[in-house]
């Protein structure tokens, strides 16, 4: 009730040269990894479990970056202020998420013949493939991708200069409103396009690589794994930085909030998997179930090489978070947090993998070091890129209009 | 034993009776409740009220709910009675339990946790709620203090008086009073 005075300072985030090595070492790590496991494997099977690795590495960093710009143009939408303070690492992850599409672009141009097969249709062969062909044809798969691309790196570019320009305006409540209300302006133009637009790049890029069957709930199961992703990366990166004396008017009630939205959102994307299992489980068209069917799931080849992922998919990703998240203390524990940071982007690595894998791999799918060195080998670029753009600029949006409401902000035991 | 005799501070100010209440706790008085007619943010915290156990008991209910659909419709279509549904092996499928499971938790934990909170907090109907006054539910914060716990009693009411209270009551209630912390 009593107003105390909180004071907010600038901060400017050293990207240290030693930070630099660890990433190029672990760079180093994910290479060899990937080396080591390519040594005598068959070269078809290793041709496969490459561009597979590859697009899952890509994907994953892609949901990431464009998950931030999400982040950021959900919250200017609902006026929120709790998350002002460390707006700025979101910020800096969407920062990636031009790279990012250009990947995905080189990666769909170049090996495109080993994980879509309908690129390679022959039309007279394939009469589902050849109903399909209006929507799943090269050109408009990457003309589509371009175009989205390009608008989401506009509104992307537009977000972080205003609100690079609201730095200059600490104390100058008129033109921070302002630039505030331009910024939710263009999150409203953003989220709508984004809303339209991400479903076909979910269609596109992740269900085409099985290209017969078809889910109508597949895009929102995607945003789901973007939105609990991001919430998890932008903690993970704000307790780093918090270890190293950064973000100073950031404190548990902030984690607490994230926290919630990790919760929240691990069982909403609990939700969106089982509603789509049940559906095609009660259903049972084989056109739809065969998804299941080769995920290791049903008696027609029960114990299948993916039914333990399977399985473990629910339990690491719903189960788990489920349970650590409940109570009030875990969620501003930093601790806990860390562990299950690290709990919900495995899982979630797990559950690209089993989205990825059995339509472009196959049965003999392993999970060994080529898969989780080219994890690596693309998580560095992007949390290299992160960094840099954390440095660049200052940490602290001290112009923003809900700073002040940030550093005061509380959650009430209740 | 429950306290029955009270010392109330009685503010008309939800910032007098925070800043009191801290003041109170800082000279190692414990304060029993607080009586206000909106939630006062911060008041809990100065008070040094416990958190409460609601929680831990929701969950547990949340856990009979779901073992319990579980058992119902396992029992029911699988074990008693086996359903032929469109010829699907009928072993203990859980994909079709989900949606029944969690109607069921939800519903065990909401009941379960208001009947919980109306018998801890005995609110029954019929029962006359002891009030420290009428006007505590309209424009009046009290600070309840239990007297047989403390000696000083003048200390308090001169610390009470000093922090803003409009006056300060001495009051007893009966052995079943419903005043719960």
């Amino acid at each position: 009730m009593e107003h105390h005075h909180i004071e907010i300072k600038q901060e400017r985030f050293e990207f240290a040269a030693k930070t630099k090595r660890k990433l190029f070492m672990l760079l180093g790590i994910g290479l060899l990894l990937v080396i080591i496991g390519a040594i005598g494997e068959e070269s078809g099977m290793l041709t496969n479990r490459l561009w597979a690795s590859v697009l899952l590495g890509a994907y994953y960093t892609f949901l990431l970056a464009l998950g931030g710009a999400v982040f950021i143009g959900i919250a200017y939408l609902t006026n929120a202020g709790w998350n002002t303070g460390f707006k700025r690492v979101p910020e800096a992850m969407m920062q990636y998420m031009p790279i990012a599409g250009i990947i995905l672009l080189i990666i769909f141009l170049t090996g495109h013949g080993n994980l879509y097969e309908w690129t390679e249709n022959d039309a007279m062969e394939d009469p589902i493939l050849e109903g399909k062909s209006t929507f799943l044809n090269t050109t408009f798969f990457i003309g589509s991708s371009v175009i989205f691309f390009l608008a989401y790196y506009f509104f992307i570019r537009r977000l972080r200069a205003f609100s690079l320009k609201e730095d200059l305006l600490e104390g100058n409540d008129k033109a921070s409103a302002k630039i505030f209300h331009a910024c939710r302006r263009i999150s409203a133009g953003f989220i709508v396009v984004f809303g339209f637009t991400f479903p076909v790049i979910a269609w596109q890029w992740m269900m085409s690589l099985e290209p017969h069957w078809f889910s109508t709930i597949y895009s929102l199961y995607n945003f789901a794994i973007m939105w609990v992703c991001t919430a998890t990366t932008i903690a993970m990166f704000c307790l780093w930085l918090k270890s190293k004396g950064y973000l100073n008017n950031m404190n548990e009630n902030h984690f607490h909030d994230l926290g919630k939205f990790m919760f929240a959102f691990s069982i909403f994307w609990t939700y969106m998997w089982i509603s789509q299992y049940l559906l095609i489980w009660y259903a049972n068209i084989p056109e739809e179930s065969e998804y299941f069917t080769s995920r290791g799931v049903g008696t027609a080849i029960h114990g299948g090489r993916f039914e333990f992922q399977f399985w473990l998919n629910l339990i690491v990703n719903f189960a788990l978070p489920l349970l650590i998240f409940m109570s009030r203390s875990a969620k501003r524990n930093p601790r806990t947090m860390i562990v299950a940071c690290a709990i919900i982007l495995l899982g979630h690595w797990n559950d690209l993998y089993l989205m990825i894998m059995p339509g472009t791999v196959g049965q003999e799918a392993p999970v060994g070091f080529i898969e989780m060195g080219m994890t690596i080998v693309f998580f560095v670029p992007f949390i290299y890129t992160t960094l840099a753009s954390l440095a660049k600029h200052n940490l602290i949006p001290v112009g923003h209009p809900y700073m002040e409401e940030f550093a005061h902000h509380e959650v009430a035991v209740a | 034993m429950k306290p029955t005799k009270f010392i109330a501070g009685v503010f008309d100010d939800p910032v007098l009776i925070t800043r009191a209440a801290r003041k109170l706790r800082e000279s190692g008085v414990r304060v029993y409740d607080a009586y206000t007619p909106f939630s006062v943010h911060g008041l809990d915290k100065e008070i040094g009220i416990k958190h409460t156990r609601l929680g831990i008991a929701a969950f547990l209910f949340g856990c009979t709910g779901f073992c319990l659909a579980l058992w119902m419709q396992s029992y029911m279509s699988w074990s008693d009675w086996p359903m032929d549904v469109g010829g699907k092996p009928n072993t203990f499928v859980v994909p079709t339990y989900v949606p029944v499971c969690f109607e069921s938790t939800v519903l065990c934990t909401a009941l379960l946790t208001i009947f919980t909170f109306w018998i801890k907090s005995k609110m029954f109907h019929g029962v006359v709620p002891d009030l420290f006054d009428n006007r505590q539910t309209s424009d009046l914060f009290i600070l309840a203090i239990d007297s047989d716990s403390h000696k000083n009693h003048s200390a308090i009411e001169g610390l009470l008086k000093e922090q803003g209270a409009l006056e300060v009551r001495h009051k007893e209630f009966g052995k079943n009073h419903t005043l719960i912390q």
